[in-house]
């Protein structure tokens, strides 16, 4: 599943986008926003955004030029004229308004494999040491050891299996997500991340840990995660 | 012979653009667009009115005058047009129009252009915003008032062209015998404009 927010200033425009990725059945939507302020609460916990350029107040080239670390985005705007500039933001890909389902069906498989490639690519470098700079120390964690991690507002706790007291450092939970082993770990929380590996016993709504500590699972998490525990269930 | 044509049309599509913001048939369609899938019996209504406006600008928008009845039709599908691209409740957009129409001629969407202009400037999506509109009838002349709250939108640029144009327009209708202040002091956009019932001169 991938998570996306639609933004338009435009209720009807917003409107059809959401009708459109209610469609996909590889979309899940998290929110829809009519400004680029709405949306930046959502930004931790979705993979890809759909964005109209020409808003008021903040245009979507400049919300996505201010974010540090932006997520996956596809411009939608009515103005063919941004379409060179939306491309030299990464974008993965650009609708001219209006566009039709098929059209915004395309799009959302160039979404899919950019996802898909992402996760490949994660997967060649199994197990990794991962490298944090804390106090003016590198720590090197080898993923293997991690049951879980918990996000400490800008902070991350990492839970080791070998270890009383957990390892703080700067980080945050979206960047760690992304560079754990997608095949090992999960997010199921705003706060936490899993090693899928250090689960003991798991519902719909909480994990269990082979430390004996439990977690619950977010609202929005419970769908992937259910789909994770069927595909275990299968296997 | 086909160069001179060539320049006409040029020149018609030129008025027309100042006129009606291009912008506004892309975002109307986009609109339509969307509305099939939410409320289809609405998007029908909608292209409705867009043709009822197309026919106007299309046919009629580089005639000398036209009927009053005709220009406040136009104003009217405008309205309910942008009202589709703002949230409701945010803006209040009221409109006085006289309920006789007959027997007044007035310079083809000029009324029009200051109402297009009150949105472009106008309204905004966060703040509330009001749009008041007045059509009035006097003795042998048709009044017109416009009023706005000021949104600055970031690369605006004001009536400049087009105001030139309408001035250049109206002159050569009516002489002397027109009024057209604007007052943006008081923090709003303020247009009045007073014009003959028929114009003085008679165009062929």
């Amino acid at each position: 599943m991938i998570r996306v927010l639609a933004i338009d200033d435009e209720p009807l425009a917003l409107r059809q986008l959401e009708m459109y990725i209610a469609k996909v059945p590889f979309l899940t939507l998290v929110a829809g926003c009519s400004s680029a302020a709405a949306a930046r609460p959502h930004l931790e916990s979705v993979d890809a955004v759909f964005l109209d350029i020409n808003m008021p107040d903040l245009s979507g080239m400049e919300f996505i030029k201010s974010l540090p670390d932006p997520p996956a985005v596809v411009f939608t705007t009515a103005y063919s004229e941004y379409a060179v500039e939306g491309f030299r933001v990464n974008a993965i890909d650009y609708l001219l308004k209006p566009f039709s389902f098929n059209e915004f069906m395309a799009s959302c498989e160039k979404l899919r494999e950019h996802f898909e490639m992402k996760a490949a690519l994660a997967a060649q470098e199994e197990d990794p040491i991962l490298r944090f700079k804390a106090d003016y120390r590198t720590i090197n964690i080898d993923a293997r050891k991690i049951i879980y991690v918990e996000s400490m507002s800008e902070y991350v706790k990492i839970f080791l299996d070998d270890a009383e007291v957990p390892v703080i450092v700067l980080y945050s939970m979206k960047r760690l997500v992304e560079e754990l082993p997608a095949g090992h770990f999960m997010r199921i929380h705003r706060s936490y991340i899993v090693s899928l590996r250090h689960i003991s016993e798991a519902s719909r709504t909480s994990v269990k840990l082979d430390n004996g500590v439990t977690l619950p699972v977010g609202e929005i998490f419970r769908q992937a995660f259910a789909e994770y525990l069927e595909s275990c269930s299968k296997a | 012979m086909k160069e001179l044509q060539a320049e006409n049309l040029s020149q018609r599509l030129e008025s027309l653009r100042y006129q009606i913001n291009p912008h506004f048939f892309m975002n109307t369609l986009n609109n339509i667009h969307a509305l099939v899938d939410i409320d289809p019996e609405k998007a029908k209504e909608s292209i409705e009115e867009f043709s009822k406006m197309m026919r106007i600008l299309l046919y009629e928008g580089d005639s000398p005058t036209i009927p009053l009845s005709k220009e406040l039709d136009f104003i009217e599908h405008f309205i309910s047009l942008m009202r589709l691209r703002y949230p409701e409740d945010s803006v209040h957009i009221e409109t006085i129009f006289p309920e006789d129409r007959s027997g007044v001629s007035v310079p083809p969407l000029v009324m029009a252009s200051f109402v297009e202009n009150a949105f472009k400037h106008g309204v905004s999506y966060s703040a509330d915003s009001f749009i008041r509109i007045k059509v009035e009838r006097q003795e042998n002349k048709v009044v017109f008032l416009c009023s706005n709250s000021i949104h600055p939108v970031e690369g605006d640029e004001r009536h400049g062209l087009g105001l030139e144009n309408i001035r250049k327009r109206m002159a050569l209708l009516y002489g002397n015998s027109y009024t057209l202040s604007i007052d943006e002091n008081s923090g709003r956009y303020d247009v009045l404009m007073a014009i003959p019932s028929q114009p003085e001169i008679q165009l062929s």
